[in-house]
């Protein structure tokens, strides 16, 4: 059986986890935006590019993942660690997919979107599914 | 249902190793450190090596000759796809393709230009060829016969964004893309875009009225030459015939390339050794400390495995057992971690480096992570090994009795 | 069975030398139960450890049927005590790590491998009355649990001798008497037992009795009671 303690670090590290996602496209690795890079259109107005855009989702998934989180600290029961866990995958796999082809990024190769960004999120969205695999599996 | 189903000897180490979790973990962390610092250093040299040779390879030549005052910047353009113009004064283009030993020989002209999404604009490498005497992209499209580069047809880097088929303009001058090249690592191949040289006197003469900026090519200059050697001719002997009968050039060879790879990946290379090598100074000494002191704390529970009939050998081999199985796991999670960051990062590092880079083959990555954890391994061992000796021959029943009252 | 001739183990001090055993000499034949008796620091754990093998004397000689320990290099006479002693050690001695099923079948690691070691564990913790514990970690066992499972796992190898230093020190009366109790069963089925007590109370038919003194080792005439059939203490001599 998983101890609660155990649960709780689980807990703790998808909160951490959501943060992260939030925080690497605005303030770890920022996307274009950040460096004064927008698109613009034939008006003269600019707005954001593709990575933007991106972030801006991210941010609302970081959001759920830490959700989820609190949710794992406050109530560990094992339906609770199963649905908190079939969730996390779902939303590790957006983590990935949002800035691969839901979205994208800029296309430029030496973008620093496409350089860091990118690929820091799919790093976090990997450890997202599996935390949440991870809680699958222990059901009990 | 009990869990001791099967209990065994790896069963005792395991059971010990949890016993101290956190002496433990800043065990394992020290050796995921050496393992990992090791195992990048040899997987940035290998990936560098091999996108260099994958990328000549691709380009087909053995020598790129360019002018002299340039060879700085021809040397960029291959490594970093940092895009240049710039031109031979003479180009001997016809003296180069008699020297013995050219089997082959290629003019091309580079057009430093941008181009660009409605965001940004990126530099590329534009790069004019004579298609008759081209080995290049010729040999790409022998391997992809459907494609045929007609008037205004643009090959691509792999780099370069823009779905085959969709339009790229430079200069004004509207291109069409009809194929991509496989990526190399090869800067100056993965961001360059060939045309023929007709395409690109057209874009230049137009560019006065097209373009933000008129292009100007010099009409019968070219900015390098690429040679193909004779087979079972040196490429370094070619290169200094060439040298010799044209003075004011300088031939590039992928030996001379793999030097300034080496300088520039030289600094950090030896940041990541020397951090592997400072690591395992320190660590040694350390490891071996902390493992003495396990080995004091736990004098009374050896002292009962003696009892019990454990031999010296038994017990030298139970304390290496768990030196080494830290170790080991140590080390698999510095190379997964490390794995996961070069994969990851490696365009960045391709980037700041300013480096060719590629992924290595999977036979080189075993070798790589077998290397550093054998490395860890022998650490380990030899961290533990005198405190396990030392251990072994104590006497066990004045042990047991201390350690009773 | 076990035979110690002239047997003395003397430690170098700073007040110079002190001979914690001084000419002992020992029989214990097969079957037979051997207690010896004495107060703290007389010497009897030393001379049970020599015994045992577990130090070698100063000088003399130990006979484990009949092969002398003095000739056996430190590995083999660990050979020889998993193969043939099973020791129970004053305190408990179980290694903290493993459970108590697991603390059981630890010696037989030290023997070429048998099968169907797990179930002779557990019908041993059932014997000495604690198979429902054979999950647990001995920081969770209590004084009698403890000295159960370790006489359990002195018993795994099936040894033809049992060495027990103190088995029934810290424990209340009533376990005293089960462990006690225990031993005399085993006995009774053919294993030769030394125990090393202070308590003359725990003299219950024991066919052989030693009362160790400052280091010397005397038979106990007293014994012929219990060959008797009589139950006695030590007469006129206080041990506590």
């Amino acid at each position: 059986m998983t101890s609660d303690k155990m649960v709780n670090g689980i807990g703790a590290l998808l909160v951490l986890l959501g943060i992260l996602v939030i925080l690497v496209p605005w303030v770890v690795f920022p996307v274009c935006e950040l460096h004064d890079s927008y698109a613009v259109l034939q008006s003269g107005a600019k707005i954001p590019m593709t990575c933007g855009w991106s972030a801006r989702a991210e941010t609302g998934i970081g959001a759920l993942i830490a959700l989820a989180g609190g949710i794992l600290i406050a109530r560990s029961t094992p339906e609770t660690r199963q649905t908190v866990g079939i969730f996390s995958l779902g939303l590790g796999a957006l983590t990935i997919l949002t800035p691969t082809y839901l979205i994208g990024m800029c296309k430029m190769a030496d973008h620093p979107c496409r350089v860091l960004t990118l690929p820091a999120l799919e790093i976090l969205g990997i450890i997202v599914i599996l935390v949440g695999g991870y809680l699958v599996w222990k059901r009990e | 249902m009990s869990r001791s189903n099967t209990f065994g000897f790896f069963r005792l180490v395991t059971q010990n190793l949890a016993n101290r979790p956190w002496r433990n973990l800043a065990a394992i962390a020290a050796f995921a450190i050496i393992a990992g610092t090791f195992f990048s250093a040899q997987y940035l040299m290998n990936g560098a090596r091999q996108s260099l040779d994958t990328g000549i390879d691709r380009m087909g030549a053995d020598i790129m000759v360019v002018p002299k005052e340039y060879s700085s910047a021809g040397e960029t353009v291959l490594l970093t796809g940092q895009p240049t113009s710039f031109f031979f004064q003479d180009s001997g283009f016809e003296q180069i393709a008699r020297v013995p030993g050219v089997a082959k020989a290629s003019p091309e002209i580079f057009i430093a230009t941008l181009y660009g999404q409605a965001c940004c604009a990126g530099p590329v490498q534009l790069i004019a060829i004579d298609p008759a005497r081209d080995f290049t992209i010729s040999s790409w499209l022998q391997d992809n016969p459907g494609v045929v580069m007609g008037k205004d047809d643009i090959i691509v880097g792999n780099s370069i964004a823009g779905d085959v088929g969709s339009n790229l303009l430079f200069y004004g001058h509207t291109f069409h893309i009809v194929g991509r090249l496989g990526r190399t690592g090869l800067m100056g191949v993965d961001m360059a875009v060939f045309t023929r040289f007709e395409d690109a006197y057209t874009m230049a003469d137009e560019s006065g009225v097209k373009a933000a900026r008129k292009l100007t090519i010099p009409p019968g200059m070219v900015s390098a030459v690429l040679v193909r050697v004779a087979p079972g001719t040196a490429p370094a002997t070619v290169a200094a015939e060439i040298t010799s009968e044209l003075p004011g050039t300088k031939a590039i060879t992928p030996g001379g390339l793999l030097s300034t790879i080496a300088g520039r990946l030289g600094s950090v290379t030896t940041m990541l050794y020397g951090s592997s090598i400072a690591v395992t100074a320190v660590s040694v000494p350390l490891l071996a400390l902390v493992a003495a002191m396990v080995a004091q704390e736990r004098k009374s529970e050896i002292a009962i495995l003696r009892s019990l009939g454990a031999t010296r050998s038994f017990i030298v081999r139970l304390m290496l057992t768990e030196s080494v199985t830290l170790a080991f796991a140590g080390a698999m999670a510095g190379i997964v971690v490390a794995s996961v960051i070069l994969l990851a990062f490696q365009d960045f590092i391709a980037l700041t480096l300013k480096i060719p880079f590629m992924i290595p083959s999977p036979a080189y990555i075993l070798v790589a992570a077998g290397s550093s954890l054998a490395l860890s391994s022998g650490i380990g061992g030899l961290a533990a090994l005198w405190p396990a000796i030392h251990s072994s021959r104590s006497e066990p029943y004045e042990t047991i009795r201390k350690g009773a009252s | 069975m076990i035979e110690a001739t002239g047997i003395t183990k003397a430690f170098t001090t700073v007040s110079g030398e002190v001979r914690a055993v001084d000419m002992a000499d020992l029989s214990a034949g097969k079957g037979s139960f051997t207690l010896i008796l004495g107060r703290s620091g007389s010497g009897k754990s030393t001379l049970l450890a020599m015994l045992a093998g577990l130090i070698r004397p100063s000088s003399g000689m130990v006979r484990i049927k009949g092969e002398d320990m003095g000739t056996l290099t430190d590995d083999q006479m660990a050979a020889l005590r998993a193969r043939e002693i099973g020791f129970v050690f004053q305190f408990s001695g179980l290694i903290p790590t493993v459970t108590a099923l697991e603390n059981v079948m630890i010696p037989t690691l030290f023997l070429p491998k048998s099968s169907g070691t797990r179930e002779r564990a557990l019908a041993l913790l059932s014997r000495v009355g604690v198979a429902d514990r054979a999950d647990a970690y001995p920081a969770t066992l209590s004084s009698g649990e403890m000295k159960r499972v370790a006489i359990a796992r002195a018993l795994i190898n099936n040894p033809s001798i049992l060495i027990a230093d103190e088995p029934t020190g810290d424990l209340d009366v009533d376990t005293e008497a089960e462990i006690m109790g225990l031993f005399r069963t085993l006995n009774r089925e053919g294993i030769t037992i030394v125990m090393v007590t202070h308590n003359p109370d725990l003299i219950p038919c024991a066919s052989h009795t030693y009362t160790m003194d400052r280091g010397k080792l005397t038979e106990n005439p007293d014994a012929l009671l219990c060959r008797r059939g009589i139950t006695g203490t030590l007469l006129g001599q206080d041990l506590q």
